[in-house]
């Protein structure tokens, strides 16, 4: 799509590519990837991209991608990007994307995968049937009023536990304790409100999941250990979203932030990256805004994270604590947050990128200070997905932050040819995968061919130091929309 | 009425548009080219819908709508480009609010910073197979190139 003279890139190591500050780039891109996928990447728009975000005003350090970077639209998917409010630095909608807190959340379990074995196919009727799933998915008979929209804007995944929905226990295991503060739902338009009544505890559609899944692999068993991951066990991993409330956020803003781009003189390489100085008023509405989405969100996962443990509990005659089911952790891959990076305060966007804080960082969960923070690598429908740590050299070189998941690699167009005349269900059953779906068409959107390897992704994270591998997780079961 | 495999051009409107999916890794997008900015509009409006109700390849007839509806909708923008992203969010904000799918659209006032129209909506017999997030700015385009249109979009899905 781009008609530009093909960008100068310079390899530093076996994991690290430069691209030298060129054209109108402010700093340099730095992208985290193997040759292979470098190779893969050649001529790709995420290299285009990475550049094009280079050349934001106040933007510091480096533009980064992560090894599982491909083609978004603004900012590159598997993107991160820090700006510096005292020079002239911007928050970009773009850099945070249209999903705001589309995040994942892990539950451990003491249940032992083979005894799941038999009751798995009820249990995931169950979950098909008790979680809404699917395109603009809402619930018919759970609805919230305005006010309690509200209400769930300011108090995010506490609001669920409030009414019953979990315990104060996972808050304690959330990013940000499941609460960004400053959100403000006066910010978030009618249309947004509305659009979020009746999706609260819904998982909708694209790459969005619930997988229950078994530790099949240990890397670190200590840290395995204190994360309650034992070789076996059973777990759940839930990736969601604001649903629609967070798009129409993005959409808002986006509108927006293109007039505040030729209010303040902000030249854009992509009208996409509209964005207005951090010091804005713009910026602030937007913030708080995009704030009370990524509450919504962290609200969502704690609605869903519920119903599965009910399901869990109507399925095995146990309750949920005798089962083990507490949470490991929630955390954000499409958000913009303020961050002190070397004394400096600065906003740190994350768009498919997870934060990766070290051991000691002040804004761990206590029972992870000591540890560093969780992170969680979702992969494909049919392969494996991976918990990591936060380190110090991704504190150092990526303001915190690693990968976020394996990657797409194949179009939704060529994804769905490929799937044609194929008995999928077949097929994942073959593999030991129960999966249901609300729709068979995303299923074949989402096929694991489609993706990158993700333990290909996960090893260049691992080797380049900016995460640390610690347990790798197998599907039994998969909840699309 | 689909809108083809990617790379190949074809119609998607009585009035002679040309839309050509385009092939992006992670989203949905197309680009089209048509005589008037009637038929540029309403052909960017039935791209739009085809994805959200899965036909792209889908030769199939479809089932007739169970009901039919019309609206008035207004828009502005600063240039070609933000009017026709304008169009189709308030188009996609009726999808998503009311579950209702362009059918046709009746310009009684359309230039390139402006438009006023009465659209023909249904309630589908058929779930939407597709969710879209949003229309992006991303690549983003629309231009006059001699005397056709040329617009290109790109959705978030």
């Amino acid at each position: 799509m781009s008609d530009q003279p093909a960008l100068e890139l310079r390899r530093l190591d076996e994991f690290r590519w430069l691209i030298p500050r060129q054209g109108r780039m402010r700093v340099d891109g730095l992208i985290f990837a193997s040759e292979a996928m470098m190779h893969e990447l050649h001529g790709d728009e995420a290299v285009r991209q990475v550049a094009n975000v280079a050349c934001l005003p106040g933007i510091t350090g480096r533009s980064i991608g992560m090894p599982d970077i491909h083609w978004g639209y603004g900012f590159a998917i598997g993107g991160v990007a820090a700006f510096d409010a005292e020079q002239g630095g911007v928050v970009s909608p773009g850099g945070v994307g249209y999903d705001i807190n589309c995040g994942v959340r892990l539950l451990r379990s003491r249940i032992d995968a083979t005894t799941l074995e038999p009751v798995l196919p009820r249990l995931m009727d169950r979950l098909l049937r008790d979680i809404p799933a699917g395109v603009g998915a809402g619930h018919e008979h759970f609805r919230l009023s305005d006010e309690d929209v509200r209400s769930v804007l300011r108090e995010g995944a506490g609001w669920a536990v409030s009414r019953g929905f979990g315990t104060a226990a996972d808050l304690e295991h959330i990013e940000a304790g499941g609460r960004l503060p400053d959100a403000d739902p006066d910010a978030v338009s009618e249309r947004a409100r509305k659009r979020g009544r009746d999706q609260l505890g819904t998982v909708g559609s694209g790459n969005h999941f619930i997988e229950i899944g078994c530790v099949d692999q240990v890397f670190d068993a200590a840290a395995a250990d204190r994360l309650g991951l034992a070789p076996g066990t059973v777990t759940v991993l839930i990736h969601s979203g604001s649903r629609g409330l967070g798009y129409q956020v993005c959409d808002d803003s986006l509108v927006i932030m293109q007039q505040a781009a030729r209010t303040y003189g902000i030249e854009l390489p992509d009208r996409q990256l509209a964005c207005a100085p951090l010091h804005s008023p713009e910026a602030t509405h937007y913030f708080g805004a995009m704030n009370a989405a990524a509450n919504y969100a962290f609200a969502n996962r704690q609605m869903m994270a519920h119903r599965v443990r009910e399901a869990f509990e109507q399925e095995l005659r146990l309750s949920w604590s005798d089962l083990g089911m507490g949470l490991v952790y929630d955390v954000a891959h499409n958000i913009a947050k303020w961050e002190t990076h070397d004394g400096r305060r600065l906003c740190v966007h994350r768009k498919g990128a997870t934060r990766a804080f070290p051991p000691g960082h002040a804004e761990l969960a206590p029972a992870y200070r000591d540890l560093g923070q969780p992170v969680l690598i979702p992969g494909d429908m049919a392969r494996y997905s991976f918990v990591l740590l936060g380190t110090e050299r991704a504190y150092r070189e990526t303001f915190g932050s690693t990968c976020h998941g394996a990657g797409r690699r194949m179009s939704r167009t060529k994804a769905k040819r490929s799937a044609r005349d194929r008995n999928l269900h077949a097929e994942f059953r073959a593999l030991g995968i129960e999966v249901r779906a609300s729709s068979f068409a995303t299923v074949a959107e989402e096929i694991p061919e489609a993706y990158k390897d993700v333990a290909d992704v996960v090893d260049v994270v691992d080797r380049a130091g900016i995460g640390r591998k610690v347990a790798r997780l197998r599907p039994l079961g998969v909840l699309k929309g | 009425m689909g809108i083809g495999a990617a790379g190949a051009w074809r119609n998607v409107d009585k009035e002679a548009a040309m839309i050509r999916p385009l092939d992006h890794t992670a989203d949905v997008g197309f680009e089209l080219v048509a005589d008037t900015l009637e038929a540029l509009f309403s052909g960017a409006a039935r791209g739009m819908f085809a994805l959200i109700e899965g036909v792209e390849e889908d030769q199939e007839p479809q089932p007739a709508d169970m009901a039919r509806t019309s609206i008035g909708i207004a828009c502005t923008g600063d240039d070609l480009a933000e009017l026709l992203v304008a169009w189709l969010r308030e188009l996609l904000w009726l999808h998503d609010d009311r579950a209702l799918v362009f059918r046709d659209a009746h310009f009684q006032w359309l230039d390139e910073r402006a438009l006023r129209a009465r659209v023909e909506l249904a309630v589908a017999s058929r779930s939407p197979v597709r969710e879209i997030k949003g229309v992006t700015y991303h690549g983003l385009m629309a231009r006059r190139s001699g005397s056709r249109l040329h617009a290109r979009i790109i959705f978030d899905v």
